[in-house]
């Protein structure tokens, strides 16, 4: 069961145990105790220990361009917006920094478990990391030369305790949504040289409320003019 | 400079707001001498797009002169004086659509894609123009031109 049906249950259940029990009669009855049932399967489901994240995106560029620009991993956070670094400690081995709850740093450590030229990078997180992220991505040619398609996939396991439930309230935003406009901004980055954006555009006065909600939503850093010549540089790479 | 505002759902005002920054290194910044008002723009006025925020500048048809220019501009396609017509349907030029121009179905120069992806629009804010430099038209015809003030 997943949190969407966990929730559909409990409310589903609770709404038809009040109307039946309002109805004072055998069918209401009948209705109280299906609502009652369906509270009861709600609440025994216990909420998921991971999150997973999966997507995929047509590059207009060849499998190799795209596995260039991935496979070096420091250059990730250019379009890998939670990310703050990715540093090689070893021979396959990265220390991987993510900005997490409240602007507190986030580590993990990963090894490259699996890496074929211009097709395939798998790694897996290594055991003292405070979370576990363990994934894939794969460059396949796409029909009719309409270039590389990207696919990836993840896996989140954050620690237990306090901390966990940080975790999961900010991977609460979606982690397939974030995925998506990581790849999203792939894309643009190897398509153009740069990522489109309005971050950092002039405007006239926000409310309050917008001011709040961008504080509360810290990916959407405004890339200054270094990080815009290391993008340039990563497409110099590729051409 | 003076730049029309969305102020919310039916409210609209003239702010002094920070001049436009390049932002990117193919952006250009356009001083605009004559625009208009779009059907297009009675959408956003009565709030039918939904990543339009308060302070949100108007306006995406217009005509100018080119002020700024990014770094990673190509100066042979837009330079520093020219004067420029500005189509709405922004593009970035290297996407498989681009490549093929058709230029309204780019694949990259809407920065609300996620929204792209469930309705199919684009949503436009302001007058620093990205990403493809060659998209500018340039006019060196006597097109009359009458600056707002």
């Amino acid at each position: 069961m997943n949190p969407k049906q966990r929730w559909g249950a409990l409310i589903a259940g609770g709404s038809l145990t009040l109307l039946g029990l309002s109805r004072r009669s055998a069918s209401g009855l009948a209705l109280a105790a299906a609502g009652g049932a369906l509270v009861y399967a709600g609440a025994r489901t216990k909420l998921p220990d991971h999150f997973e994240a999966a997507s995929s995106l047509l590059l207009n560029c060849t499998p190799e361009e795209a596995f260039r620009l991935w496979r070096n991993f420091k250059d990730l956070p250019l379009f890998m917006y939670r990310l703050e670094s990715v540093t090689q400690i070893g021979d396959g081995r990265y220390r991987w920094i993510a900005a997490g709850p409240f602007g507190s740093p986030l580590r993990w450590d990963a090894e490259i478990v699996d890496e074929r030229q211009n097709e395939l990078i798998a790694w897996r997180s290594l055991p003292d990391s405070e979370i576990e992220v363990d994934g894939y991505v794969k460059f396949r040619p796409a029909p009719a030369g309409r270039g590389t398609l990207v696919i990836a996939r993840v896996l989140y396991r954050p620690p237990g305790g306090a901390a966990a439930r940080a975790v999961a309230k900010m991977l609460g935003k979606d982690p397939k949504f974030m995925m998506r406009q990581d790849l999203r901004r792939f894309k643009a980055l190897i398509e153009t040289g740069e990522i489109p954006t309005i971050d950092g555009q002039t405007h006239g006065p926000r409310s309050v409320a917008t001011a709040a909600m961008r504080l509360a939503d810290p990916d959407r850093p405004i890339r200054g003019d270094a990080e815009m010549r290391e993008i340039l540089n990563a497409k110099r790479r590729i051409a | 400079m003076k730049a029309v505002c969305w102020m919310g759902v039916g409210k609209m005002s003239v702010e002094t707001v920070p001049d436009p920054e390049i932002l990117n290194r193919r952006d250009a910044i356009v001083r605009i001498t004559s625009t208009c008002i779009c059907g297009s723009d009675l959408h956003l006025y009565n709030g039918f797009i939904p990543t339009m925020e308060q302070g949100d500048i108007m306006g995406h048809e217009f005509m100018g002169e080119v002020v700024e220019v990014g770094a990673g501009v190509d100066r042979d396609k837009l330079k520093i004086g020219d004067r420029v017509v500005v189509p709405f349907t922004i593009a970035c030029g290297n996407c498989f659509f681009c490549k093929r121009e058709l230029w309204s179905c780019c694949d990259n120069s809407n920065p609300n894609y996620w929204m792209g992806e469930a309705v199919g629009f684009l949503a436009f804010r302001s007058v620093r123009l990205y990403p493809y430099d060659g998209w500018l038209c340039r006019r060196p015809g006597p097109i009359r031109t009458r600056a707002f003030r």
